[in-house]
């Protein structure tokens, strides 16, 4: 071995000792740190054999719907920016493991069919399904520092901040009820305004890909004949949005979705309701301009449960 | 493989480790291997398109040396043929087409030569114009043919170089697969800063601009003008440090192993005009042209009237080198009549100058302002998804600035402008935006890695550690194609 060479591996095991040591310490730290993912996954998977109906969906149901007002015993399995595909591979991986189960909740929002969560800003999020619940996504490459590493996972930037907070994510953990549902913040005035609905519609529309509907409409068929031989009732719904937000939701976005949907329950034979422009909701109902409020969430829930759980008979 | 991803850095190190640690007899096979393997991680057929261009190119370029007369030139023009045909078929097929198709109509016929459906292959003007190079320069008698096919092979597909320059002269590359590298310590760390410094430019600058860029220009028209300017000045950095980033890892990587490979950026956006642009700015394509277009044509050693038509066309050419969209040759003819509408008014220009007697660094700070202004501009065409949209970019910079300078005047904030970017994230740009433009700055007397050799080790290592932690702190680790690749 050379002199540059040894001079050079000497130097760079000392340069990098420090970063080593704490890139170390902020993997053991965030793999201890609790997350949706892995609070959700502990709680569901101790309950699931009880579980009569299962939740899915984007932070739309994550935030909208407290299983707790439903007659039959729920489980709200939604989690933010969740696609249909995850929706999807969540159901298959434990439908065996759910043997009351009787109907599931899937939500359809503004957005999701138009989609799928490598296109958007949280596609850091598929490495959080592999990690948590061993669902791959399709674009996935083996080399992806993500699969190896929280850090890459999280991203420096966000590990930074949960090491400034003493890796605690309490603002979502410690709020994540045991049936999965999680209480919005409040109703805050300023999140209602025109300028941020249409900011907001816009981040949707910005993810609206045209070529992505085929393939999530196979999915769904397929979802709803999976969940068809297993006499489970699939039940879509579309979350109520603010009227800011449906103020500036292009008009033949919304109307395809709900021909979409309304076409798929009629060849499959199962119900699909659309909320989406509820009178009954107010901006008092809501966080934001697309999320509902506690209060909005209990409503909801409880609409729910009249119109798509007691009126089916889910429960026979 | 991105230059930005672990995947690459798994690779670097065990390409890199196994080179020195093998006979120099071995390493052309392992490069030529890891290039192979480099290139198919994007999509593994394309290889065989390389290979036909290599295989092509190999034997023109000893055809071409062993023949002589008339014979030269047509195994020259074969050559250039099959690689411009390759380049025709997959970049500008379904353009020509589309035109076609558009005259046609125009005509009242239908046209009925059917789309192609395939992929750009990565990199394909990249190493189809380093393959025309080399049998141009062999054909000019400046450069042996390469008798062996490996090595040959491996001048084309060079892995740091292959998919985004720069674009190499065989006389510059070539030889280097016989000269046997040793580790040298000096040479290895400062192929690594190189690296580092690409990455800065292109995880912590370019990759968070990308965010606002992408979304206006997406959808323009729901803009005001603040926004599409800020996205325009915002491009104009993105595209800097996203290319110039790439050709940082390419120079850094492959001297590392000891290979040394042409600069490609001189700080562009300190030029003064739009003609020290072009010697500034991706220094490799423009000597490319310069090289093997506008000198044959004969440059400016014609008419007046044909010189200006020489830079017109070179330009024109230069422009749909990037890309087979009218927007990228309207960006080029933009350039191309900078140039000449400067030529035509240079002394007019000094005239004034004369007359106003401005300050020496006032005139060239003005001179630096409007160059970089110009690029500006011209840049929203490169960037635009169709020529309607840089005309309403164009045409709406500086509307509906009211409102948001009333705001930032009396609430002394920056007022909403419907763009999803995070308040930090608007600093951090900003931030290193000026950061870079600083180094830049400080580099026009001196090199800053050699300055920091000046420095005590604690300095330098203060200053390694800083930039380490900036870009695992603000980097942008999202797998995000450099924006060159496309061509």
């Amino acid at each position: 071995m050379n002199s540059d060479v040894k001079k050079f591996l000497l130097k760079t095991l000392v340069f990098l000792l420090p970063l080593a040591l704490v890139f170390g310490y902020f993997e053991v730290r965030l793999r201890a740190m609790e997350t949706t993912y892995s609070t959700k996954k502990r709680d569901f998977t101790q309950q699931m054999d009880s579980v009569e109906i299962l939740v899915l969906g984007s932070s739309h149901a994550l935030y909208g719907i407290d299983p707790s007002q439903f007659s039959l015993r729920s489980y709200n399995l939604s989690n933010s920016s969740q696609t249909l595909y995850y929706d999807e591979k969540l159901a298959e991986k434990y439908l065996d493991n759910m043997p009351l189960l009787k109907a599931m909740i899937i939500p359809v929002s503004y957005f999701s069919l138009w989609y799928e969560l490598e296109d958007t800003k949280d596609a850091w999020r598929v490495y959080f399904y592999k990690h948590f619940w061993g669902i791959e996504s399709p674009g996935m490459q083996t080399f992806d520092s993500e699969n190896f590493s929280y850090i890459m996972m999280y991203s420096p930037e966000i590990a930074w901040f949960y090491a400034r907070r003493g890796f605690q994510d309490t603002n979502v953990t410690g709020s994540v009820r045991p049936n999965g549902w999680i209480a919005a913040t409040g109703h805050e005035v300023d999140q209602l305004t025109d300028s941020l609905a249409k900011v907001r519609v816009g981040s949707h529309d910005r993810v609206h890909f045209e070529n992505r509907l085929p393939q999530n409409i196979r999915n769904l068929e397929n979802f709803i004949q999976l969940l068809k031989k297993r006499n489970i009732e699939p039940v879509f719904i579309t979350t109520p949005v603010s009227e800011l937000y449906a103020k500036f939701a292009r008009p033949q976005v919304v109307l395809k979705n709900e021909a979409i949907m309304k076409e798929l329950s009629k060849k499959h034979n199962c119900q699909y309701f659309n909320y989406f422009r509820d009178a009954r909701f107010t901006l008092e109902d809501f966080n934001d301009n697309d999320h509902l409020n506690p209060r909005g969430a209990v409503k909801f829930s409880r609409i729910l449960n009249e119109e798509a759980i007691l009126k089916r008979k889910l429960w026979n | 493989m991105l230059f930005n991803s672990f995947h690459f850095l798994l690779f670097f190190i065990v390409v890199t480790t196994t080179y020195f640690a093998i006979p120099q007899k071995f390493r052309w096979v392992l490069l030529l291997g890891a290039s192979c393997y480099f290139y198919m991680a994007f999509v593994p057929v394309y290889i065989l398109i390389l290979g036909f261009t290599i295989v092509i190119d190999y034997f023109a370029g000893i055809w071409i040396e062993n023949a002589e007369g008339k014979r030269r030139k047509s195994l020259l023009i074969l050559s250039l043929v099959s690689n411009i045909a390759v380049l025709a078929i997959f970049k500008y097929y379904n353009f020509l087409n589309g035109n076609l198709s558009y005259v046609l109509n125009g005509f009242g016929y239908q046209n009925h030569v059917p789309e192609l459906s395939i992929l750009l292959p990565i990199g394909l003007s990249f190493h189809t114009f380093q393959a025309m190079s080399y049998t141009i320069e062999v054909y000019r008698g400046h450069q042996r043919a390469e008798r062996h096919f490996g090595i040959y092979a491996l001048y084309v597909m060079f892995y740091p170089q292959l998919v985004a320059g720069p674009i190499e002269r065989p006389q510059n590359l070539l030889h280097q697969f016989y000269e046997k590298h040793e580790f040298q310590y000096e040479r290895v760390t400062s192929g690594l800063k190189l690296m580092m410094w690409g990455l800065f430019k292109k995880v912590v600058i370019a990759d968070r601009l990308a965010i606002v860029v992408d979304q206006v220009f997406k959808n323009p028209r729901e803009f005001d003008g603040p926004a599409l300017l800020i996205a325009t000045i915002f491009f104009t950095f993105q595209i800097y440090c996203d290319f110039s980033g790439y050709s940082d890892m390419a120079i850094g990587a492959a001297r590392v192993m000891g290979f040394d490979l042409m600069k490609n950026f001189k700080r562009p956006y300190f030029s003064r005009s739009i003609n020290e642009f072009w010697t500034r700015w991706h220094i490799s394509l423009s000597t490319w042209f310069k090289d093997y277009l506008y000198i044959p044509l004969g440059g400016n050693r014609v008419s007046i009237p044909r010189w200006y038509a020489n830079l017109l066309a070179v330009f024109l050419l230069s422009g749909l080198w990037h890309g087979a969209n009218w927007t990228f040759i309207l960006w080029g003819a933009l350039h191309g009549f900078y140039l000449v509408f400067g030529l035509m008014t240079k002394n007019l220009r000094e005239k004034i100058a004369d007359f106003l007697k401005l300050p020496i660094p006032f005139k060239n700070l003005l001179k630096t302002l409007t160059t970089f202004a110009l690029v500006a501009y011209a840049w929203i065409f490169f960037r635009a998804a169709t020529v309607d949209d840089a005309l309403y970019i164009s045409q709406n910079l500086f509307k509906n600035w009211g409102d948001f300078l009333l705001k930032i005047s009396t609430e002394l904030h920056i007022p909403n402008l419907n763009i999803e970017f995070h308040k930090s994230d608007w600093a951090i740009a900003f931030a290193s935006i000026i950061l870079l433009e600083s180094v830049h700055y400080f580099q026009r007397n001196r090199d800053i890695s050699e300055f920091l050799k000046t420095r005590p080790i604690a300095v330098r290592w203060g200053i390694y550690y800083g930039v380490i932690l900036v870009i695992l702190t603000f980097g942008k680790f999202a797998s995000r194609d450099f924006i060159y690749f496309q061509f």
